[in-house]
């Protein structure tokens, strides 16, 4: 009784969610073919969300990289007793996955969550609806630099993360496992390709264009007050995690699909 | 001339339904300085939003004679993340599309009308409360607009600075002419500012009359309010 009322409820406000996203996606996709370049808020967005994240995502990456290792290792010894294909292994790991969802996922933490209080207070500070008085357009303005800020910065840091995880995956091969550089990059060529990096690439670019959309679409529903802007951050970083979990297992089998194994 | 006619709100809370104001009709003409007045939460932000086309009316329908609009708003909403500076370089560029040179300029000269020549480079949550309003009102004419709404523009300030922001106010009207419409709930400043007063109460508009008939007015509600009388 009170519970299909509250799930209806749910589904209504997660649609509404969705086709503001559409709407936004294909105004902020219009302005990328005709509307201004605004270059100076692109580059200050990119400084702003790309360059500070950098410090968090080379941590946290290439503590994976040392982490991986010593789980392949271990797995590879229980079942083939061999460790030769540390590698391959770590490899197709990081390129398919971790690398791309470990910064996207900071990413949400870090932009997600700023975009959506920020505009969120704007909402709350009437200073939407000054900038609404001037005439100037909201998604021009706010929504579109970061948005273009976002695909780069995400691009950059994926591949820059990939980079980190291996290199410390490889030092820790090197140091633990005996491997000689040139020979774990040889195993390396042999089983990861142009093809992962194009699948990597793809994802950070999907990723990258989502997340700020639906933090935008939250700050823009914000309610008053504080707790208003912390309610809608709390739900956009939710909401764009699960997107991202939800988006890396699509685009995994569309990619597989489209690229080949 | 703003025409306003049949004007009707209401907000869906969860509490209430009910009509916030209803059938207001009124006409306001070019370069005629109208005072609203009316109780904390009669719905004067709210009519100022709706004209300013913030707003969608739920009844009724407005006219403009002009759509060049500039607002000072109850909570300021100056640009936070902008200096004062660029927080009247950014109306200058983006609304009138001048150049980053002349806007420099006519930031400059805004700033020095409004006394805030030496805190350029600082960002609003920097400066004092008179100072933002002060800064608000310079982002509002920085336009150069024809229509000005002024939200409650001396609340909470010291007698001196709310004198000094209706000196600025008649200063700024005198030099640019517009019309303009103004919330507050200041006695004083109403009856020096406003050619005519308006009372916003129980949702409906009373008087619109010029200071003195306003003053002197034998309709109840604008007795009770001008005199803080109780039912
Ligand atoms: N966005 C909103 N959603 C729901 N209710 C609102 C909203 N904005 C205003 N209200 C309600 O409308 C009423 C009038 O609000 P408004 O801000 O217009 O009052 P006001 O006359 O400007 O008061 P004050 O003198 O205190 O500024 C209030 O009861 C308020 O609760
Ligand atoms: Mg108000």
């Amino acid at each position: 009784m009170k519970w299909d009322v509250l799930f209806s409820e749910f589904i209504k406000t997660k649609l509404k969610t969705f086709f503001e996203f559409y709407e936004l996606l294909k105004k902020v996709l219009k302005q990328v073919f005709s509307g201004p370049r605004r270059e100076h808020e692109i580059k200050t967005a990119i400084v702003k969300f790309g360059l500070q994240i950098l410090p968090i995502i080379v941590i946290s990456t290439a503590f994976t990289g040392l982490v991986i290792t010593q789980e392949i290792a271990w797995h590879l010894r229980e079942s083939i007793h061999a460790i030769s294909m540390i590698p391959g292994f770590t490899g197709q790991f990081v390129l398919r996955e971790l690398g791309v969802v470990i910064p996207a996922l900071l990413v949400v933490s870090n932009l997600g969550a700023a975009l959506t209080s920020e505009i969120g207070t704007m909402k709350t500070t009437d200073q939407l609806d000054a900038l609404k008085l001037l005439k100037i357009d909201l998604v021009s303005f706010l929504v579109y630099p970061r948005f273009i800020a976002s695909i780069f910065s995400l691009v950059c840091l994926t591949m820059f993360s990939i980079f980190v995880t291996l290199l410390f995956a490889l030092v820790v091969a090197s140091l633990q496992y005996n491997f000689s550089w040139l020979e774990y990059l040889n195993a390396l060529r042999h089983f990861v390709g142009f093809k992962d990096v194009v699948c990597a690439f793809l994802k950070a670019l999907v990723f990258g264009a989502v997340i700020p959309l639906i933090s935008c679409v939250y700050g823009f529903n914000c309610k008053e007050g504080a707790q208003g802007v912390g309610t809608a951050t709390t739900n956009s970083v939710v909401t764009n995690t699960l997107v991202v979990i939800g988006l890396d297992f699509v685009l995994t089998y569309v990619s597989t699909w489209i690229l080949g194994a | 001339m703003i025409q306003v006619q049949g004007l009707g709100k209401k907000f869906n809370n969860d509490k209430t339904s009910e009509w916030l104001f209803r059938d207001l009709t009124f006409e306001i003409k070019e370069n005629e300085t109208v005072v609203f007045m009316g109780a904390s939460g009669t719905g004067k932000t709210t009519l100022l939003k709706i004209i300013g086309g913030l707003l969608n009316p739920d009844q009724g329908k407005i006219e403009l004679h002009n759509e060049h609009l500039g607002m000072v708003f109850q909570k300021n909403a100056l640009f936070d993340f902008l200096t004062a500076e660029e927080n009247l370089l950014l109306p200058l560029t983006e609304c009138m599309q001048q150049t980053q040179i002349d806007a420099k300029k006519e930031a400059q000269a805004f700033l020095e009308v409004v006394g805030l020549k030496d805190s350029a480079k600082l960002f609003p949550n920097e400066l004092s409360g008179g100072m933002q309003k002060r800064l608000g009102v310079a982002r509002a004419l920085v336009i150069r607009p024809k229509i000005l709404l002024y939200d409650d523009p001396t609340a909470g300030l010291d007698p001196i600075t709310s004198k000094k922001i209706a000196d600025l106010m008649i200063k700024l009207k005198k030099q640019y002419q517009s019309t303009v419409l103004i919330v507050t709930n200041d006695l004083k400043r109403a009856t020096q500012l406003g050619d005519r007063i308006y009372l916003l109460a129980n949702g409906k508009l009373f008087g619109g009359l010029e200071p003195n008939g306003f003053l002197l007015s034998n309709e109840p509600h604008i007795i009770q309010f001008v005199f803080g009388l109780r039912k």
